[in-house]
């Protein structure tokens, strides 16, 4: 994916046409860590459109066009951060339906779907926290060093908690599997 | 469904998941409400800042007193980096160490002669994009900044390039302080700048020291002390409360450990407490004068702590949880058996999640325990409040 640094330029500069368009060219993959992260659509879609005004707000603290992608995740994490926070007793539901949108009648489930829905009740069964770190790990293919700095966590930290949530995750399925 | 067995690398686990969760991911529509266009009306009536020029805030008057102090600070940090490199022995015996072939073969060989230079590019790069080690202003404290990762891989791009010419002075300057990776930021203050580096094993100073935490001055940068962490593999947590550094670290071996400096002489950091706990590092926090520490552990706990049973737990974990009074340190340590390893700490509640039995009320049979913390005292409630 190319992100248009004249467009962030402009955005800098107060445009808001640009910054919409480059805020549409990430939007999908701030919306899907979101909706990951915290499992069901409603709360996502407020997170990204959060992150959409803190982020123009913000714009002109951006140095460097080349890290659009992170420094927006960066809000978007910490808007996520606040959300769970509002959570207070552990909600976390994780809205399988709003994933698996295809799904055929019952009975008739294809192997590739059965392992798409062992996945994601694998993730659901995640706490928010480890569902963006392994979503920003699997699908963004960040780093841990990145998702620490995009998280605001010490690396060690991070790196401890993916182990742990690797760890959670190949005992689920492989549970699942037999 | 395809076996998902122990023995896979990480990366395998990685691209397994990545296979079927992609097929899910692009299936899933951005919501018309998040395009640029429906959202651009709420941009509506917000100011946008004057964006900060770099040829303002870097042209200010050559000789006036802020630019002098900055320069005076640049001058002393170089004369103090050019003592430390030009220090006898320590310098010389990391050269001769690092140039041995042992020591250091991806540096000399010419098949691996690109490597460190691509990471040294990467860490240039870093640097360059963000010198002042964080973009988002007002928000969470970052470390470094990240690139976008189809970015870091596309050794075209003009930051890569600039990045690629200034490698080899940096592959240098790496090889002549022993290989010791980049520092990362803990956490400054007016005062004092906290970073930690990991030591190459390889270096003879640093010999069996997985860890050194370096204080600085943060208005100069000059370093004030060292603090060597030889009981811990890994930093999880820290906090710096008054004239007290504590540091919460993966203990090599097993467990957590936490230690306590007294940097009321920053010449020379007291070690004041040290407090080892068992399992694996869950989350940490500090409230007012106290810290919070929990760890998970699937063995029992250690010797002498009070071990309360969760209710109708199925699970066959223990979360332990220890607080420490930062002005007395009084330390208070209590064990929850039946626990897993999910927990949300906040500044005087905790809880935790855990499978229990199923009953009618309870069908997926997940239970929240509540943990009040007050002060040091670690307490059990039955019934978690209502949220006020």
């Amino acid at each position: 994916m190319v992100i248009d640094a004249e467009k962030i330029e402009l955005a800098r500069l107060g445009d808001k046409e640009s910054f919409a368009q480059v805020y549409e060219s990430i939007a999908p993959d701030l919306y899907k860590v979101a909706l990951y992260t915290l499992g069901n659509a409603y709360d996502a879609e407020d997170v990204v459109s959060e992150t959409f005004i803190e982020a123009y707000k913000g714009i002109t603290k951006l140095r460097n066009t080349g890290s659009f992608k992170p420094w927006m995740m960066k809000i978007l994490s910490i808007r996520c951060k606040r959300k769970i926070a509002e959570y207070v007793k552990g909600k976390n539901v994780f809205d399988i339906d709003g994933f698996i949108t295809t799904l055929p009648d019952e009975g008739n489930i294809s192997a590739e779907v059965s392992e798409q829905i062992t996945v994601m009740e694998a993730l659901g069964r995640l706490n928010p926290q480890e569902r963006m770190i392994i979503t920003l790990s699997v699908l963004q293919g960040y780093t841990t060093k990145d998702i620490a700095a995009i998280m605001g966590s010490p690396q060690g930290t991070i790196s401890s908690k993916m182990h742990r949530t690797f760890a959670k995750l190949r005992k689920m399925l492989n549970n699942d599997s037999v | 469904m395809a076996k998902y067995a122990d023995s896979r690398e990480q990366n395998m686990e990685i691209k397994y998941l990545h296979k079927i969760w992609s097929e899910v991911d692009k299936k899933i529509p951005l919501p018309e409400g998040l395009t640029g266009d429906a959202l651009l009306p709420r941009l509506e009536g917000l100011e946008h800042p004057k964006p900060v020029s770099r040829k303002i805030r870097f042209s200010p008057p050559i000789f006036s007193w802020k630019s002098g102090a900055t320069y005076a600070a640049a001058l002393i940090l170089i004369v103090a980096l050019s003592s430390l490199i030009g220090r006898g022995d320590r310098t010389s015996g990391l050269i001769e160490g690092v140039i041995e072939p042992e020591a250091a073969p991806e540096v000399l060989s010419e098949g691996t002669e690109t490597a460190p230079r691509e990471d040294s590019a990467d860490d240039a790069a870093v640097a360059q994009q963000d010198p002042a080690g964080t973009e988002a202003g007002d928000l969470d404290h970052g470390s470094v900044a990240v690139q976008e990762p189809s970015q870091r891989s596309e050794p075209a791009t003009e930051q890569t390039e600039q990045a690629e010419a200034d490698a080899p002075a940096v592959v240098e300057e790496k090889a002549a302080i022993g290989g010791q990776s980049e520092s990362t930021l803990l956490s400054e203050n007016e005062t004092y700048t906290y970073t930690y580096r990991t030591n190459d094993m390889t270096d003879p100073h640093k010999a069996g020291i997985p860890l050194t935490v370096n204080i600085m001055h943060t208005s100069t940068g000059v370093l004030a002390f060292e603090i060597d962490l030889p009981e811990m593999d890994a930093i999880v947590d820290h906090f710096v409360y008054g004239e007290t550094l504590t540091i919460a670290g993966a203990a090599a071996g097993n467990g957590v450990v936490l230690e306590t400096y007294d940097l009321t002489h920053i010449g020379n950091p007291a070690l004041v407490f040290t407090h080892r706990q068992t399992g694996t590092y869950l989350d940490s926090r500090l409230y007012k004068n106290v810290i919070g520490l929990f760890t998970y552990a699937a063995s029992p706990v250690d010797p002498g702590c009070e071990v309360l049973a969760l209710q109708g737990s199925t699970e066959d974990g223990m979360c332990i949880v220890s607080t420490i009074d930062l002005d007395t340190m009084q330390l208070e340590q209590k064990a929850f058996s039946g626990a897993s390893d999910n927990v949300s700490v906040y500044n005087l509640n905790a809880y935790l999640q855990y499978s229990g039995e199923k009953t009618e009320e309870n069908e997926q049979g997940l239970y929240v325990a509540h943990i009040r913390l007050n002060g040091v005292e670690i307490e059990l409630r039955e019934e978690p409040e209502e949220e006020e």
